[in-house]
């Protein structure tokens, strides 16, 4: 494929995504989602170290990063909103910076960036001021900082440690990603270099140490209240027993719909209408969350033929010639993300919203997009296939962009798909 | 490049070094954090007990003396967790309590509960898993996650710094509040402002001044 032309098609998935995240941000002046306990905790957050309205038992990096959107930007529609849609806009090119770091078919790169556009689970969150998006661009800056110290650059495995701090300071979904990254690195580490004391230390301290300071620094204001180290340690200990005991019923009844497992959300379509108004006969306005099917129903096909092609590739050496086409490296890293984020998940006994699957979409499309690539060169098809793939991820994004933004559309074109995805 | 194609990185010296970088970091993190939490723990320059017609008078007293993060002894029957929002920290009324915290004048709560009221306290809150008990002490957290034990005198333990103590005189008998003093004559309890409210105060408190003085 041409460089011209991969640069084109990442210029267009980029300007789709930059048009889905910023266009009408602040045409809402209401709160929408959890934006009226979102907004006054960033402000209570910075000035008294308190979380309230919002859930205590959150880590409070994201009353920070509010808090600075807000100073720049005013206590206004846009201030509120401004963080995520700049935060999912980078995600999605930090998306194709990574997966283009991580395999050598740069289809891979393109489609990823194109699925994790166009998701309108992400878009929807990326024009409101829920934590996940923050979290999933510190992941990604994490990942993409991992695989170029893993190819070289030490500085790159203190940004990786410094990223995930800041992944577990918005979210705790990356506690098992963190141990299993970091034996992913260590091994990786020894077949590349063999056993080196030094390097174990190096990366053990950068998977620790770093998180956790980043993770002490997000609750400086909460510690300017006189709490001590003692004490905080009992909080998060408080704060896992709290999130362990949620039950549906604690949350309002519009989201409670969508409680239950995270099973379904590759499985099947999933909708939930958080709101419906008239615009005139015809016309009306949603606001949904609905994942993005089908493109998701490929996820575990994906992830099943990832493990295969590791095992397949597993006999040969993993540290070859720099022109081998073998991937099964970044297969594995990949595979564990998705694994180790998933599956908690799924066994976890507190109820589980459709908007926590935005932290597992970008492993999952990278894996989605590795599927199709390898599907398209052994069916023996067209190279550029995968283009008119894009243009139709797109245009589906594109249909469902009106109903995860609130925007007035015309009852017919979109009343058939909402009754059909209705539980 | 994929990452099956790795070549040797870094040098010992390079991981040496952030090895070292890192250390430093998380000693200053942590020197930091302990710096920045006991520099806003304020306590009263001088040790006061102060008798108040009812329990909320006590928040003016602890405004007053510019307390910021302490530890409320409370020492009553009943301790109001009702919180209707926004409270007036200028006025809080019956939810003194939650507006000491929001103020952060208060960090964590100490519930005493007399040994009368013991049994209905303690069957209540073992109805709740999530409380956990220990040492005679329930754990629970209340509002944005403020630590509440709830304990009878006896199973008080050892406080290291000054709280504030706040003291229904009512609720406790002559033998109990006996305890009280005996807790700050051994110095499992010292307290810095002292606030006591009831029929029995005025009398209770000249106890507590001698404790005061001696201080």
């Amino acid at each position: 494929m041409r460089l011209a032309n991969n640069k084109s098609i990442l210029l267009f998935i980029l300007l789709f995504s930059l048009f889905t995240k910023f266009w009408g941000l602040g045409e809402n002046p209401s709160y929408i989602l959890d934006e009226s306990l979102h907004v006054p905790a960033a402000t209570n957050y910075l000035t008294s170290g308190h979380m309230l309205p919002d859930l205590w038992y959150h880590p409070p990096l994201k009353h920070v990063l509010l808090s600075g959107s807000m100073a720049l930007f005013g206590n206004t529609p846009i201030g509120w909103r401004v963080r995520n849609a700049l935060f999912g806009f980078l995600s999605i090119l930090l998306l194709y910076l990574l997966a283009r770091e991580l395999f050598p078919d740069e289809r891979v790169a393109a489609l990823a960036a194109a699925f994790l556009a166009t998701d309108p689970v992400h878009m929807l969150s990326s024009r409101s001021t829920g934590e996940e998006i923050a979290a999933i661009l510190f992941m990604l800056m994490f990942l993409y900082s991992l695989v170029r110290y893993l190819k070289g650059g030490i500085l790159w495995l203190i940004l990786a440690g410094i990223c995930l701090g800041l992944a577990l300071s918005c979210k705790w979904y990356f506690l098992p990603l963190a141990p299993a990254v970091m034996v992913f690195a260590l091994w990786r580490k020894k077949q590349q270099e063999g056993w080196n004391p030094g390097t174990v230390i190096t990366i053990m301290l950068a998977f620790t140490c770093l998180p956790v300071c980043v993770y002490l620094l997000s609750f400086y204001p909460w510690f300017g209240r006189g709490y001590s180290l003692i004490e905080f340690y009992r909080m998060q200990i408080d704060a896992f027993q709290e999130l362990r005991e949620l039950q549906a019923g604690y949350f309002f009844n519009l989201v409670k719909a969508d409680s239950g497992s995270a099973l379904r959300w590759f499985m099947k379509p999933v909708l939930v209408l958080l709101g419906v108004s008239g615009e005139g006969p015809d016309h009306n306005r949603y606001q949904v969350f609905v994942n993005n099917f089908p493109i998701v129903a490929l996820t575990l096909p994906a992830v099943a033929y990832a493990v295969l092609r590791i095992i397949k590739e597993g006999k040969r050496p993993w540290v070859t010639a720099p022109d081998t086409a073998s991937v099964s490296g970044s297969l594995a890293l990949m595979s564990l993300v998705f694994i180790s984020l998933y599956a908690p998940m799924l066994i976890v006994s507190r109820p589980i919203f459709i908007y926590s699957m935005t932290t597992i979409l970008p492993p999952a499309y990278i894996l989605i997009a590795f599927f199709i690539t390898a599907a398209m060169d052994q069916g023996n098809v067209k190279k550029d296939l995968h283009v008119a793939i894009i243009v139709i991820a797109l245009l589906w994004g594109a249909y469902l962009f009106p109903l995860v933004s609130g925007r007035a559309v015309a009852i017919a074109a979109y009343d058939s798909l909402i009754n059909a995805l209705l539980p | 490049m994929a990452l099956n194609n790795l070549l040797p990185t870094s040098s010992r010296k390079q991981e040496l070094v952030a090895c070292l970088c890192i250390c430093a970091a998380t000693l200053l993190v942590f020197f930091l954090t302990v710096q920045h939490s006991r520099n806003n723990r304020r306590f009263s320059p001088v040790h006061q007990v102060a008798t108040i017609p009812t329990m909320d008078g006590a928040y003016g007293i602890w405004a007053s003396a510019g307390v910021r993060g302490r530890v409320l002894v409370y020492c009553d029957r009943r301790l109001n967790i009702e919180v209707s929002e926004p409270v007036d920290p200028s006025s809080p009324g019956d939810q003194y309590v939650y507006a000491s915290i929001r103020t952060n004048m208060v960090r964590v709560l100490y519930h005493v509960v007399p040994d009368s009221a013991w049994d209905e306290v303690a069957t209540n809150l073992r109805k709740f898993p999530v409380y956990a008990y220990d040492r005679g002490m329930f754990r629970i957290t209340v509002f944005d996650g403020i630590p509440l034990y709830v304990m009878r005198l006896r199973d008080m333990p050892h406080l290291d710094e000054e709280v504030l103590l706040h003291i229904n005189s009512d609720v406790w008998d002559d033998r109990e509040f006996s305890e009280i003093l005996g807790l700050l004559h051994n110095h499992t309890l010292s307290g810095d402002i002292i606030t006591l409210s009831g029929a029995s105060s005025a009398t209770r408190a000249k106890a507590l001044q001698t404790y005061a003085i001696s201080q």
